[in-house]
């Protein structure tokens, strides 16, 4: 299991804490073409590379938290509540 | 106080390690070596090297210098037949001709047949002892630390940084893998300054120094695995100060490996540290200062220096009987070290009679932890950053180090690459895996060039001393024989954890950390014989000891079920419609106080992942359950999409704050009237409909479902009063012989209404239209998670649909699982299956093919035929439930 640290209101606590929720997306327009739509349900951009995830902490506080996290790194590039700048490592 | 020691007792003083004890008791030859079955000696004595693996107390390859001698411990020596001061198999030694590097590989390999034979004997002559493997699995437990700053290595260097990053205001935590800081360290000015900052570190309530600790790898984080006597530690740190020490570099010429033949810091522990005298005369080749001390150390023993070996530079200067400027080059002896012979820089050669070589070589730094770095927030002090520093420069560095750690300074330090170092032409090279000089020179030649394929090809750094000793030496060797491609085969190998040995048990540590939720009930049952099985992380009840005859009350009488494990939300606030709406397929808006209504959960793929009931409050509330398994994951699902959606609800999650029971049967009116002054009639408390009542005195939500097919009462209540519910309840259902039931009768009462188990009838692209289940999707709402998905659907035909079966009286119940076919093909799989004690015949759920799946039709499972059936087996107007 990879290592790292997400800022909670208690804390920065072990990312084994925490369970994955996926990527950031986008919600689903109710008209979208089905092409679209098939893309939304069933296609993830598994970003190698810099990417907005959700964390839920299951073992702790139950909430969740969105982070950018570079994934080929696995460094945080921005906790909860910060914003995030292309470029800032 | 005495261990025992293949068959003898050997005595034992406070303080001693294993290979102390037995050194002072006369073993000099500790185990036989891994392929040629030479003697070999205590040589590190800091558990470094191979030499010293002995088998304690049936645990195998346990390191005799690093382990405490206890009383009463049983010991034994390995790999040798019949024994390791007489061992037969050492007529391998004679042999090597015959097995040249990876001989196994080229002698073996044909005829094929042999190699099974082969494999036999090599593998009861070579390896390190015989494991125990009648072992009950042992748990080790895992525990996480947050300290601020970790240090590695309670050195002069590692408490000098934790004492500077705890004035830095942090929260330091110290591990060393030595029972106390300095355990291991001969008197001297080390000693000294060791203890100094011990005591300064152990006053100092910002640092906890936790000996005994063994640092085996450093990962992403940063996490640092540590193993301590009976626990695992995953430590995690802000950073990582390494101070893991340095160690003499293994010096390679012919017989290197008798026994007698010690590092300078082995020899200086053994005779400083551990008080045993190492021998009676002793030579002592100084590549560098320190090993001065280790001359004076060992002349403190008692034992007579003949002479200090020295380095151009080195100042040896009255100490010892002579002092020569040069080099070993040989050592002479057959089963132990008779003498050495000497090198002078002039040239001469001489030898020298000794029984013990000290070899303080040049310092190289413990590579394998800071090797692990990478970019990870580390800063090495001490000889993991310089080695070969003095005490002042270490303690300077440490603080620095410390100082550093504290103020969060960038900290990526690259650790020095570790330099080629210089090799002898002969001796052994990996006393692990038994490879001597010769042999990688010969791998070299058949085409094995680069460091990482001679170290696969000859096993060089791949033994127990994971390339401590041999890493440096091997590359060497590869760019002495291909000086031209220097620059590709000195890449050093890549070094990975553990660091140290770790026992299997240990990398497992944890594993069977489950958590196990029992409802408040959960005593009482097993106080009733319940049998019990997982269900997500509850254990549930199966059964009571007679599946029928719980199902015989419920069906004809009354029973009671502990159905506390389901999963209870209470949802309100402002957008609580609007989030039911959303997060249900069917209608909740409509839904009036006092009514509920059955509820898919469906992902967004339009698959269902859950269902329960949804209550519609007074006041604007709702009450949902789910399933069992499904509470956790439901409620972070539902956090989620809230989030998403950026409505104002509340979730409240009271899985656990709340009890609940399931009376069903016949006269579970009668029974719960005894119970409740609040009128349970049909016409004021009606089939799905919901009131708050008192029963046995306490405020309950009692829900009126049909899950098991029968009248029943869902009661919800305060798991503080569940205990004396649930007794009040089997004592007033006495009359009508109340038993309570299990998951197993449940199962059966369920199926014969035809209802689905989510996850045992279901799988992963289980969409409504599949279960037949349309009546619970509205598809004309403006929008639900799933609907995008089921919308398409909805224009194909499933490719398989679930449906009910019977088969005839009589025949066999098929197991659940068992494949379906129609006219030989196959066909679908059964899902569900139980003989129906009220109808007489096995019924159960099956997936079938969509265009065969049609009422009345003829399918066949296992061979059996049976027919599908339209509706539910029993009571299929549910007139029951409605009563």
């Amino acid at each position: 299991m990879s290592h790292f640290h997400i800022k909670t209101p208690f804390g920065y606590r072990p990312v084994s804490e925490f369970s994955y929720g996926g990527e950031v997306r986008p919600p689903l327009a109710p008209d979208a073409p089905d092409e679209e739509a098939i893309d939304h349900l069933w296609l993830r951009a598994n970003v190698n590379g810099v990417q907005r995830e959700r964390w839920f902490h299951t073992s702790g506080t139950r909430r969740w938290y969105t982070i950018v996290r570079d994934t080929r790194t696995n460094l945080v590039l921005a906790q909860p509540g910060e914003e995030y700048q292309e470029g800032s490592a | 106080m005495s261990i025992e020691f293949e068959g003898r007792e050997v005595a034992i003083q406070p303080g001693d390690s294993l290979a102390a004890a037995l050194y002072r008791d006369g073993v000099r030859v500790f185990s036989r070596s891994f392929k040629y079955h030479r003697p070999r000696g205590l040589y590190c004595l800091s558990g470094d090297c191979p030499n010293c693996l002995v088998t304690v107390d049936g645990e195998v390859n346990v390191r005799a210098c690093q382990c405490a001698a206890k009383d009463g411990q049983v010991v034994s020596r390995q790999n040798a037949w019949p024994s390791v001061d007489r061992d037969a198999l050492n007529v391998i030694d004679k042999m090597h001709p015959l097995m040249p590097v990876g001989f196994y590989y080229k002698t073996m390999a044909k005829p094929k047949f042999a190699w099974p034979l082969a494999e036999g004997v090599i593998r009861r002559v070579a390896g390190l002892g015989f494991s125990d493997k009648s072992d009950a699995p042992v748990d080790i437990d895992r525990v996480n630390r947050h300290p601020d700053v970790l240090v590695i290595g309670a050195g002069v260097a590692g408490l000098s940084a934790a004492i500077a990053a705890a004035a830095g205001g942090k929260r330091v935590m110290v591990i060393d893998e030595q029972s106390t800081p300095g355990a291991r360290v001969a008197a001297g000015p080390t000693k000294e300054a060791i203890d100094r900052l011990a005591a300064t570190a152990a006053s100092n309530p910002g640092i906890e120094v936790s000996s005994g600790t063994a640092a085996i790898g450093i990962y992403e984080g940063p996490m640092v695995l540590a193993l301590a006597a009976d626990y695992v530690a995953h430590i995690h740190p802000q950073a990582i100060v390494i101070a893991a020490g340095g160690m003499e570099v293994h010096r390679i010429f012919p017989n290197n490996d008798l026994p007698g033949i010690f590092m300078g810091r082995g020899a200086a522990r053994l005779a400083g540290a551990h008080g045993v005298k190492p021998g009676e005369r002793a030579v002592v080749w100084a590549e560098q200062p320190e090993a001065i001390e280790h001359a004076r150390t060992l002349i403190a023993a008692g034992v007579v220096v003949e002479a200090v070996i020295t380095a151009p530079g080195v100042d040896a200067s009255g100490v010892g009987n002579r002092q020569i400027e040069g080099s070993i080059v040989e050592a002479k002896g057959r089963k132990k070290l008779a003498g050495v012979v000497v090198k002078t820089t002039g040239g001469a050669t001489e030898e020298i009679s000794c029984d013990i070589l000290a070899i303080g070589s040049e310092i190289q730094q413990n590579m394998h932890l800071p090797r692990l770095i990478y970019d990870l927030p580390c800063i090495l002090t001490g000889d993991s950053a310089h080695p070969g520093s003095s005490l002042s420069e270490a303690e300077s560095n440490g603080r620095e180090a410390g100082a550093a750690a504290a103020a969060g300074l960038p900290l990526y330090v690259n650790p020095p690459a570790s330099k080629p170092r210089t090799c002898g032409t002969a001796g052994y090279v990996c006393l692990c895996e038994d490879v001597s000089v010769k042999e990688v020179e010969q791998a070299i030649d058949e085409g094995f060039e680069s460091a990482e394929l001679l170290k696969r090809y000859t096993t060089v750094t791949m033994g127990p001393c994971q390339g401590r000793l041999c890493a440096d030496q091997l590359r060497a060797i590869a760019e002495r024989k291909t000086p031209s491609e220097a620059a590709r085969v000195s890449a050093p190998t890549t070094l990975r954890p553990p660091v140290r040995p770790i026992q299997i048990q240990q990398a497992a540590a944890g594993a069977r950390h489950h958590i196990e939720r029992h409802t408040p009930l959960h005593q009482r049952h097993l106080e009733m014989g319940a049998t019990t099985l997982w269900a997500g992380p509850w254990k549930r009840i199966f059964s009571y000891g007679d599946m029928q005859a719980e199902y015989e009350a419920v069906r004809h009488r009354v029973g009671v079920i502990d159905v506390g494990t389901l999963g209870k939300f209470l949802l309100a606030g402002p957008d609580v419609v609007e989030f039911l709406e959303r997060i249900y397929p069917m209608r909740v808006a409509d839904l009036e106080p006092g009514r509920l209504r059955y509820g898919l959960m469906l992902e967004e793929g339009g698959v269902i992942i859950d269902d329960g009931t949804v209550c519609a409050l007074e006041g604007g509330a709702f009450y949902c359950t789910v399933t069992t398994s499904g509470a956790e994951r439901l409620e972070s699902w539902m956090l989620d999409w809230r989030e998403a959606w950026g409505l104002d609800v509340f979730v409240v999650n009271q899985t656990a704050s709340l009890a609940a029971v399931n009376v069903a049967g016949p006269h579970a009116r009668d029974l719960l009237q005894k119970l409740s002054d609040d009128p349970l009639d049909k016409e004021t408390f009606p089939y799905l409909r919901h009131r708050r009542i008192t029963v046995n005195g306490v405020s309950c939500l009692a829900i009126r479902l049909g899950f098991v097919g029968e009248l029943a009462y869902e009661l919800h209540f305060p798991a503080a009063a569940a205990v004396e519910m649930w007794d009040a309840i089997l004592e007033a259902g006495k009359e009508w012989d109340i038993r309570p039931f299990g998951l197993d009768a449940q199962r059966l009462l369920r199926l014969e209404k035809g209802h689905i188990i989510i996850s045992q009838d279901t799988d992963f692209e289980t969409n409504p239209w599949k279960v037949s289940m349309e009546w619970a999707v509205k598809l004309d709402k403006p929008d639900f998670v799933g609907k995008a998905a089921l919308v398409r659907a909805q224009r194909r035909t499933p490719r398989e649909t679930l449906v009910p079966w019977q088969m005839e009286p009589g025949m066999a119940t098929p197991p659940e699982g068992m494949t379906v076919t129609i006219g030989g093909n196959l066909a679908g799989r059964v899902t569900s299956s139980k003989m129906s004690y009220v109808l007489g015949h096995p019924v159960g759920l099956a997936w079938v093919v969509t265009e065969h799946a049609k009422e009345g039709g003829t399918i066949t499972i296992g061979g059996a035929p049976a027919t599908i059936a339209g509706h539910a087996f029993y009571d299929p107007e549910g007139v029951k439930l409605r009563a």
